[in-house]
């Protein structure tokens, strides 16, 4: 594959924002959690179009650009099971997964 | 001075100044420890010991100074005692450093024999007091420091002391600070005495610049050498300055007004620090810096006037004083006046030892006077006193002692320490005669106001309310150094006879290795000595107005208070003026005390409350409403929270990229 | 020829990523998620990364999403009646401003890109034999320089396990037996 970098990192960057936009624009939990592992994914996207250009300049592979995603991996792992959790959480409580409800009930009724 | 340079490395001089702040820190701890104590407590317990303590300290530290002077009898040489470079700066080096000569070994025997006695009074005088221990710990301090004052032999070693006497007089003028009278008493002591503070830094900083060192025995042979032609005009002026130091510590005019309001303290205080030792530590410096002070004699010249206009000024003030002690205060500002007139004719041993006889008679007067006031129920009014001798013929003994020996009754010590700096000032010629002149007519003064003091308190009727007071005498704890003084008062004299007596004059010769520099330099300007028959004539003409007054101002005083309301009411206006001391207190009280309030209270309308409240306000009121809006923001809404890290991080990166970064 | 397929993967994994994001049933989003991260596994692939690549497959498209679509059923969310509680109230003001942040995100990160002068390899990108990300080396570089990391992250997983279990977990104080007792089978 011959593709410039430069492209990875601009699909990198749209999937960032596509990402970002979820998680700004979703009320579902989990949604935005699923926004969130998007934007670790383009991340990580980010992190190994630079291994791949450092490799092609120096003539070998280098360690850290995998290393590191394989880390965000884990943490993203870590996240979604964390986040899923309070979100089984916070259903039992308040019987939704809007983020509309975790807002103090004061602010929330405003915003409506 | 080649005889500085001495023994080294002894350590033992800082005993003497380290046994009373030892004593202070644990008189001190004592009375901490006693504030923790329910009130109910028993605190009796450690009553005695806190004063035991204290008398313990300053015994061990007068056996140390009596050590220090039977080895400079012994020996030639002084002692010098350095502990380490305090300030080592380049060329300049300041060190921590005691010096045993024969001028400091005299001042710390005065000051802890002295200071011993009145500590011991004082366990009686302040029993009852609250604040015993803390009386204590101040009282040891200020020894302390007083010790530190005389025994460094640099001149910022003294100063540590000199602001240290400063601290304690404050401290223990303040002592019953729960009347305001006295606590602003001491503010006033504190004041004034930074004004003289400020002149002597600065004469301390033009020493430092231009000599290089403040070491005295640097400053000495420096000012020696440079005198030989002309002493720079700098070094004068580090002199006047100096002087003007002195002047605050050592209360003359223009800076005397403190001392007659610092009697609010406890009396052994007024007598320990306000008659036998703190305000002596001018005299000290003068003496100590001699070799300086004689190379620039119109410095001397000035010292001297002030000296003599001081005497005169504050002599005429004690004659019309009622309250005890404020005679007694202004009697100690006059006897100061003495030893700078002293001083200013280069009398240098004449005035230390005018300052050894007065710290043992006036010392005695104070303590006679607390023991008065004490068995009075803290009556001062001298008119309502009288007849006391019966009531308490101890201190009735005592007083009389002191009183001839300070109004120079013949053979006292007064006599001969007085006659001496008189005599000194007549030798000296032409200006000095004025002051001779001055000084003549404040002994006829001090004769007449001492006399009048002891008439109206011991002789005459019983004026005072029979009911209410039961006068009695006090207890052998505060007896005792009365009798130690009035011996010393009375016997004193022998340390300085005068040539006519064919003796040797003690304190003379053993003060002549340190005022030798400053007499050599002075040796062109002095005359010479008196002729037998002039100085017996003195000595006659100083007894007989001794004498004269003594017996006037005893009699016209004894049938009780008509003399003196006689007088207010045929001067009425010079009776007020002179028992305010000329008015020149209130004179400082119009012209600089009331222009500095009303420009403070307006630069603290203007300044203060306008501009730094209201800038520290408006600042507040800006953070409270700025605060509300953004809290506004603080919505709890997760999205807006989501946009304000996005925007801020899209933000934050944007400004990255424009950098360049 | 490979260059074309990268082009599709990324299409395909942008595609799916809008859908995420805007399909109304959290079901469908997570099919969405399933569909872009698979393109992201192809574009590894493609770039070099095999291992990273089934690792992507495994663990995101295995487990993660799993997990997702796991909670998503658990709480009834592709139900209707979920689904139409669930219909957002976003406010005019809030869609442009997510819309304005995420769009200028995007404008900085594109800039960034255009801005970076990324020198051109001159014999092309590598592909070696084992990858870019050959397994030997990975595992000398984690257990190697990478050690405390390592530790660090298994440390996190068991605390996650942990942490997600006491989370998970209903509450004590519940005051219906029953209730609580069906709903811990169900967690």
């Amino acid at each position: 594959m011959n593709v410039p970098t430069e492209h990875l990192l601009i699909l990198s960057a749209i999937l960032f924002a596509i990402g970002m936009g979820g998680f700004l624009l979703r009320r579902n939990m989990i949604v935005v959690l699923m926004s969130i592992e998007l934007m670790l994914n383009a991340a990580n996207l980010a992190f190994l179009a630079g291994a791949r250009q450092h490799a092609a300049l120096a003539g070998h592979w280098v360690a850290e650009g995998p290393v590191m995603v394989t880390f965000v991996i884990a943490v993203a792992a870590v996240e979604a099971a964390v986040g899923l959790a309070l979100v089984i959480a916070f259903y039992r409580r308040k019987q939704t997964v809007s983020l509309d409800r975790l807002s103090p009930t004061g602010a929330a009724s405003k915003a409506n | 001075m080649d005889t500085t340079i001495a023994e080294t490395g002894q350590l033992w001089p800082w005993l003497i100044p380290g046994l009373p702040l030892m004593g202070a820190l644990l008189t001190g701890a004592m009375h901490l420890a006693g504030l923790r104590r329910p009130k109910n407590d028993d605190k009796a317990t450690s009553k005695p010991l806190a004063a035991n303590i204290a008398i313990l300290a300053m015994a061990a530290a007068f056996a140390f100074s009596i050590k220090g002077f039977l080895a400079l009898r012994g020996g030639e040489a002084n002692i010098l005692s350095t502990s380490y470079d305090w300030i080592p700066t380049g060329d300049f080096t300041v060190s921590w450093s005691l010096m045993i000569d024969h001028l400091s070994s005299l001042m710390t025997l005065v000051v802890t024999g002295v200071g011993l006695l009145i500590h011991i009074y004082a366990a009686g005088y302040m029993k009852g007091d609250t604040g015993y221990a803390k009386f204590f710990a101040y009282l040891n301090l200020f020894v302390a420091m007083m010790l530190m004052l005389v025994l460094s032999d640099n001149m910022v070693g003294t100063f540590v002391g000199w602001e240290g006497v400063g601290l304690c007089s404050y401290l223990l003028i303040g002592f019953w600070y729960k009347d305001s009278w006295r606590a602003e008493a001491a503010q006033k002591a504190f004041v004034v005495n930074r004004i003289g503070d400020a002149a002597f830094l600065l004469g301390m900083f033009i020493l430092a610049t231009t000599l290089g060192s403040l070491d005295y025995s640097a400053i000495n042979s420096e000012a020696s050498l440079l005198a030989k032609p002309e002493l720079p005009w700098k070094l004068s002026l580090a002199a006047l300055l100096l002087f003007g130091g002195a002047c605050g510590k050592s209360a003359q005019i223009p800076l005397f007004v403190w001392l007659p309001d610092a009697m609010a303290g406890p009396t052994p205080v007024s007598a320990l620090i306000h008659a036998a030792t703190m305000v002596t530590s001018g005299v000290y410096l003068v003496v100590r810096l001699n070799p300086l002070f004689a190379a620039a004699p119109l410095v001397l010249t000035l010292i001297g006037a002030i000296g003599a206009a001081t005497a005169f000024v504050a002599g005429t003030s004690a004659l019309r004083q009622r309250d005890l002690k404020g005679v007694l205060a202004y009697s100690t500002v006059s006897q100061l006046g003495y030893m700078f007139l002293a001083l200013g004719v280069g009398a240098f041993s004449s005035a230390i030892f005018h300052l050894v006889t007065h710290a043992f008679f006036k010392a005695l007067l104070f303590l006679a006077a607390g023991s008065v006031i004490h068995g009075m129920n803290k009556e001062q009014d001298m008119h309502k006193m009288g007849g006391l001798k019966a009531h308490m013929p101890k201190t009735c003994l005592t007083f009389i002692a002191g009183a001839a020996a300070l109004s120079g009754l013949p053979l006292m010590s007064g006599f001969f320490s007085k006659d001496e700096i008189l005599a000194q000032a007549f030798a000296g010629g032409g200006v000095s005669l004025i002051l001779w002149a001055v000084g003549l007519v404040t002994a006829a003064i001090t004769a007449t106001y001492t006399w009048r003091m002891v008439a109206l308190v011991f002789f005459g009727k019983e004026r005072f309310d029979k009911q209410a007071v039961h006068p009695h005498e006090s207890g052998a704890l505060m007896t005792t150094p009365l009798f130690v003084l009035a011996l010393l008062s009375v016997g004193g004299g022998i340390l300085g006879l005068p040539i006519v007596f064919h003796a040797p004059h003690i304190l003379g010769e053993w003060l002549a290795p340190v005022v030798e520099p400053g007499q050599a330099i002075l040796a062109a300007a002095h005359n010479g000595h008196l002729s037998h028959l002039t100085e017996w004539i003195l000595l006659g003409v100083g007894a007989m107005i001794a004498l004269g007054c003594a017996h006037l101002a005893f009699h016209a005083h004894r049938q009780g208070t008509q003399s003196d309301l006689a007088f207010e009411t045929k001067h009425p206006e010079l009776a007020l003026s002179l028992s305010n001391a000329w008015g020149i207190d209130r004179a400082y009280q119009v012209m600089l005390v009331q222009p500095v309030m009303t420009a403070a209270s307006a630069i603290s309308t203007l300044f203060d409350l306008a501009l730094i409240d209201g800038a520290v306000n408006g600042l507040g009121r800006f953070a409270q409403r700025l605060g509300q809006r953004v809290s506004r923001q603080a919505s709890g809404h997760l999205g807006a929270y989501g946009l304000t890290i996005g925007g801020a991080a899209c933000a934050l990166a944007a400004i990255w990229m424009w950098i360049g970064a | 020829m490979v260059d074309l397929l990268f082009y599709v993967a990324a299409a395909v994994s942008v595609l799916c990523a809008l859908g995420v994001v805007v399909s109304a049933n959290p079901v469908q989003s997570v099919m969405m998620l399933l569909g872009s991260f698979t393109g992201i596994a192809l574009i590894y692939l493609l770039a070099g990364f095999q291992f990273l690549a089934a690792i992507q497959i495994l663990v995101y498209g295995g487990a993660i999403m799993v997990l997702f679509l796991f909670v998503v059923m658990l709480l009834n969310q592709g139900d209707p009646v979920a689904l139409a509680r669930e219909q957002g109230v976003l406010h005019k003001e809030q869609l442009a401003g997510g819309l304005a942040v995420a769009g200028s995100a995007l404008a900085v990160l594109l800039v960034a890109v255009a801005r970076t002068d990324l020198p051109r390899p001159i014999f092309g990108y590598l592909w070696p034999e084992g990858g870019l990300d050959p397994l030997l080396g990975m595992a000398q570089a984690m257990f190697g320089p990478y050690v405390l990391a390592f530790e660090g992250a298994s440390v996190l997983l068991l605390a996650t396990a942990v942490g997600v279990m006491t989370l998970a977990k209903r509450q004590r104080n519940k005051p219906v037996a029953a209730a609580s007792t069906s709903e811990e089978a169900s967690a």
